[in-house]
This record gives structure tokens, sequence and C-alpha cells, in this order.
């Protein structure tokens, strides 16, 4: 398994250099531990800390032009990448950092895009005032799913919030202040096109950025190490004296809370919100895809995996109606057969996702 | 309430609880014997009621004969899918088939809404579709019919797990798997029976679901959540208690869709689902001895 390495600066000059003046078996094992480590990596191989989140944030600054630069429907593109990274660092934090799968990160999402909307038709709040409450009421709707599933083991959480998408719906469609299935509109004032994908596009970006800060100081601190010690072994944890199901529920409110956030946007985005569209199981879906193909448990896996999974869902969902195999006519939708079939392989054989494999070689120098 | 409604309610209620065990047969088997969640149960459940739908509607085969049909073609699929994809997730950890299975539903639900679109469909049960009345009681044949196999498979399953040595082979690789290799049972090839017996379970459930209620393919979650209530109500290792708590779901449903508007139903059962969750904390086993 992924060994949380590379991420600490270790005390190698130490090692490599032991004091010849102390002797006894604890110096034989530094000697012996030093050499091990000089003979199963090449010096210099080993990236500083500081690299990672350094291009991270350059490509988030970079990023910042191209609502001006690039055409039109790119940015939109662009800007529903930024919006399942957001919804994906979220999932990771219980799913990919914890071990908890997540497969109805919609629920979430939903509440998130309700709360604004309402606020918006009913109050006439704008994006930004709506997004702390939207953040707040899907973690609110998370407490319970994670209170009733957390402190119980294997598959309970999983089963439970894919079978919650369908309540949601059912929730939705039948209360009359959220629409029903008239569904809400929501208004937002902007000069012209380009300024309102701009604004969106900006906001999105920022939500990325900040998400990705959070994945990774919590990848840093104690309660990310709490959360990979539950993923390896809940009752080693356990024992050690990690409060599991505090954690996992932290992680869950946290995840929650993000995936609210991008939910505020999106309703502004989309303009009109109804049941079944806004309780789409795909973003379940796309949120665990993202995180697998980019890489489970790292804060890079969600921004590598988003942008992999949205341009591919935009090529399949372009390409796939113009293919005429056989001379038949393939409806667009056949798109998720392949990312399900997708997820399936990576799941199998690339467990460690697109970030794991450029870390293969630091992988296997810790495991000396 | 009047006596009849009462009555009424009851046998709906009965009937339509010996549906849902028919639902949670397959998931409690690969759960309980290979430990298994298998998350596109009900994308398989959905699958089957479809081809179902095909064969009697627009092939017009006798609605009874085309069931075993059914159900022998997903016992075939069972065994494909287990040689392709569920043998390769038996020792790995449970988010890695937790993960698999999702894609596996996912791409399941697809292919069936690629085929057969989202159209909400019933099945014209030719002869079948009669009532029976007695006195003010009105008693749907289908639902008779469907109840009464349900039961017969009950029966059977419960028979041969219990009454036969393959059954006793089976129930020893439930425990452990690893001692039941060594003491010379072909725990490879009872794995791939069982697995492909859970997946004819649910295409069952599948001919089922279409003979009494109307369906479409993505909304097979919900009875997903179904089944799974009726799993985790009624614990594992035991036939008996699977039924009984699809009788339990079952009355629940009837009495509250009688007593309250009908989208109630949906917080009655999710609620049960919670409570259920928070009693039963000893894991999804059903037992102390297999969390260890």
């Amino acid at each position: 398994m992924a060994t949380p390495t590379g991420k600490s600066p270790e005390p190698a000059a130490e090692v490599t250099r032991p004091d010849p003046g102390a002797g006894g078996p604890a110096a034989a094992d530094d000697i012996a531990l030093a050499q091990a480590r000089a003979t199963a990596a090449p010096t210099g191989r080993r990236i500083p800390a500081w690299v990672g989140p350094a291009v991270a944030g350059a490509l988030f600054l970079v990023a910042i032009p191209f609502a001006i630069t690039l055409r039109l429907d790119i940015v939109v593109t662009l800007s529903t990448a930024l919006m399942m990274i957001v919804v994906a660092q979220g999932w990771n934090l219980l799913g990919g950092y914890g071990g908890y799968l997540n497969f109805g990160m919609v629920v979430f999402f939903g509440t998130g895009v309700y709360t604004a909307a309402w606020l918006n038709a009913n109050l006439g709040w704008p994006m930004l005032a709506t997004m702390p409450l939207a953040a707040l009421a899907a973690a609110v709707v998370s407490l319970p799913v994670g209170l009733a599933t957390l402190r119980l083991r294997g598959s309970y959480f999983a089963i439970l919030t894919l079978t919650v998408t369908f309540l949601a719906q059912i929730v939705a469609l039948n209360t009359k202040t959220l629409g029903g299935a008239n569904g809400i509109y929501t208004t937002v004032e902007a000069s012209s096109p380009r300024r309102l994908a701009a604004g969106f596009y900006w906001t999105l970006l920022a939500l990325a950025a900040l998400a990705t800060a959070v994945a990774w100081l919590v990848q840093r601190a104690n309660f990310g190490h709490a959360l990979r010690a539950i993923r390896e072994d809940e009752d080693a944890a356990a024992v050690l004296g990690v409060r599991t199901s505090d954690v996992k529920l932290r992680a869950l409110l946290l995840g929650a809370g993000l995936a609210g956030l991008a939910g505020s946007v999106y309703a502004f985005q989309t303009g009109y919100i109804e049941p079944a569209g806004t309780f789409d199981f795909s973003l379940s879906l796309d949120a665990v895809l993202i995180c697998v193909i980019g890489g489970l448990g790292t804060w890079q896996g969600p921004l590598i995996g988003g942008v992999i999974v949205v341009l591919l869902e935009q090529w399949l969902r372009t390409t796939i109606p113009s293919v005429h195999p056989f001379g038949l006519n393939i409806p667009p939708e056949a798109n998720r057969v392949v990312l399900g079939l997708l997820l399936v392989l990576f799941a199998l054989y690339v467990k460690r996702g697109v970030v794991g494999l450029f870390r293969q070689q630091r992988g296997r120098r810790l495991n000396v | 309430m009047s006596l009849n409604e009462f009555m009424q309610t009851l046998v709906n209620g009965l009937l339509l609880g010996c549906v849902y065990a028919a639902f949670a047969l397959g998931l409690s088997l690969v759960l309980g014997i290979l430990g298994l969640v298998n998350v596109a149960h009900s994308a398989i459940l959905v699958l089957a009621a479809l081809v179902y739908w095909q064969l009697v509607n627009g092939v017009g085969l006798d609605p009874l004969l085309a069931i075993p049909l059914v159900v022998a073609a997903f016992f075939l699929a069972g065994t494909a899918l287990e040689s392709t994809i569920v043998r390769r997730i038996e020792r790995e950890p449970n988010t890695t088939a937790l993960l698999v299975f999702f894609g596996t539903m996912v791409a399941i639900e697809s292919i069936a809404v690629l085929v057969w679109t989202t159209d909400t469909r019933t099945v014209q049960p030719a002869y079948l579709d009669t009532v029976w009345r007695f006195g003010q009681v009105n008693v749907p044949v289908s639902r008779v019919v469907t109840a009464a196999l349900t039961l017969v498979l009950l029966g059977g399953l419960h028979l041969f797990l219990t009454r036969t040595l393959t059954g006793a082979a089976i129930r020893g690789m439930a425990q452990n798997r690893d001692v039941a290799a060594m003491v010379g049972i072909r725990v490879r090839r009872l794995g791939i029976w069982v697995f492909a017996a859970g997946t004819a379970l649910a295409a069952f459930g599948g001919t089922v679901l279409a003979l009494v209620l109307p369906f479409s393919p993505q909304e097979h979650v919900r009875w997903l959540a179904w089944a799974f209530l009726i799993v985790i109500v009624g614990g594992l290792g035991s036939t008996r208690n699977t039924l009984l708590a699809g009788l339990l779901v079952g009355l629940l449903e009837a009495f509250v869709g009688v007593l309250l508007p009908f989208q109630y139903v949906y917080f009655v059962v999710y609620t049960l689902l919670v409570v259920a969750l928070l009693a039963r904390r000893e894991g999804l086993g059903g037992s102390q001895a297999r969390t260890i």
C-alpha cells in the first residue's frame, strides 16, 4: 500500500553519516539502514516537499487569465472540471484517505444547490452570500448519514450513501417550498455571457484552490494520519488511540461542506433547478472516478483526475454519436458504460491512480 | 380502518413481503457466504426484469415458462462474471471490491438504459392477470404465484444449505474459507457456484419485480435499498430470517401506505434502515465471529 512518504523531511543526512565514535547495536542498525537506503534509491531523485504545492499554486495563478483569453466553450468546460475538482477533493477526504467510499456525493452537492437556489429565489441573495449556508446545509444533511453508519465497519456506509440518493430525489420532488417537480429558477446579473462565464470560472477556480489547500493541510495534519491509519487497519488505529468514528465523521462533514460549496455555484450556473437533474447519479460516479483515476488519498489526485475525467466525458459525448459501428446509432449515454468499465479497470489494476504511476520508484525505496 | 380494509392491507403486505424477500435473497447469499457486498445486485435484478419483459411482452412466451429461462441465463452470466471480475477481488481489501462492483453496476445499468431506454414498464402476464376475490378481499393472482414461487425457493435453499453435504461445505466456506480449503472443500469451484446462484436469485427477484410492479432501469437503486434493509434486519445465514424481515417490511409498507400519503413510505423505510443500522452494531456478518 501507499505509505505516507516523501512528504515529511527525513533526517537522511544524519543517518548516512553516523558518529564513528558511537558503538553498540543501535549504531549498527543505523549503518545498516543507511546502507539499505543508499542501495535502494539513487540519491538526488527526491523532490523536495515544497515543489508540489508550489507547482499547483503556480498552475492556479496561470489559470486566472484563461477566463478572458480562451474560447467561451473551453472556459465553460474548464469551469466544470474545476467544480468536479472541488467535489472530488471533498470526496477524497473520507473516501481516499479514510477508505470509506461514498457513492452518493450528489446528495450533499444537491443540498448545496437547493439551499443556494432557495435563498436566491425567495430572499434574493447573491451567489457569494449563499455559499456559507449551502456548505453548512450539506454538512448538516451528511450528519445523520454519518451517525447511522460510521460507527460500523465495512460497507454499510457505501450502501447507505448509494441508496440515499433516491430518498433525496423523493424529498425534493415532494417538498413544495423547493418547487417540487417544477423546480426553482435562480437569477444572476451580468453584463455579457463572457462576464458571466468568467465570474463562475474565477469563483470555481478559487474554490478549487481552497479545496486543494484543505486536502494538502489534511494530508500533513494528524487528522490525515488518523484517516490513513483507519484505511490501513481500523482496529489497530483504534487501539493506538485514534477516535475512529469521530475522525471519520469530521472527514465526512468537511467533504460534504466542500460539495455544498460547489453546489451553490452550480445552482447559479444552470439557472434552473429540478430534482432529477440536480440529484443526478452521474455526479456521484464522477467524484469516485476522478479520485480513483487520479489517485486515492493524495491531494494531487483529484486535480489530475478531474481534468482527465471531464475532458474524457466531453470527448466521449461528442465522439460516440459520430461513430456508427455496423451502421448502428449509438446514443451518447453509452459513455457511462465506458466510465463504469474504466472504474473497474483502475480499481483492479491501477490502484494508486495516475499519481501512483509517477511515484513508483519512490514507493519502492521506502519498502526497505 | 374497517375489518375488510385491514384484511386487504394484511394480505397485500404479506404478498409484498414475499416479493421483497425475493429481492434480498441473492444479496444475502453472496454477502453471507462470500463476504462480498454486491452493490451491482439491483442492477442485475432490473436487467433480468427487462430481459423477462422482452421475453413475455416482446416474444410472447408463457410468463411462467420464461422465469426458468431467465434464471438459467443469469446463472451462466453469473459464472462468467465470477470468473472474469469477482475472482480477482476475493482477496482484495473491501474498498477495491466495492469500487469494482460499483463500476460493474454503472456499466450494467447503462447497458440496460441503452437497450431498453428509461421508460417505465409493466409486464402483461396473460392468464396471471386476474384477481381472486375472497369475500371483500382482492388477491391478484400474479402476486400469489410469485409469493408461492419465492416460498418454494426459500424452502429449497434452506434444505439445500442445511441437509446436503454440499450445503454443509458452503456453510463451512462461509465460516472460514481458508480452513474450508484445508479440509478439502473446493472453495474455488464452490465460490463460482455461489456467486452464480446469487446472480440467478437476483434474476429471479427481477422476474418477480417485473410480474408485480412497474419498473425502470435507472431507478434500480431503490430496490437495492429495500434488499439491503431486509438483509440488515434479518441478518445473514438464515433463509427464515430473510423471509421474516421481508414480511415485516412488506407489512410495514402496506399499512403505512394506507394510513399516510404514499411518499411517507420512503421515510418510514429509511428510518427503519437507520434504526436497524444503529441497533445491529456487530457487523454485516450477523455474528461476532465473522468480524474477527
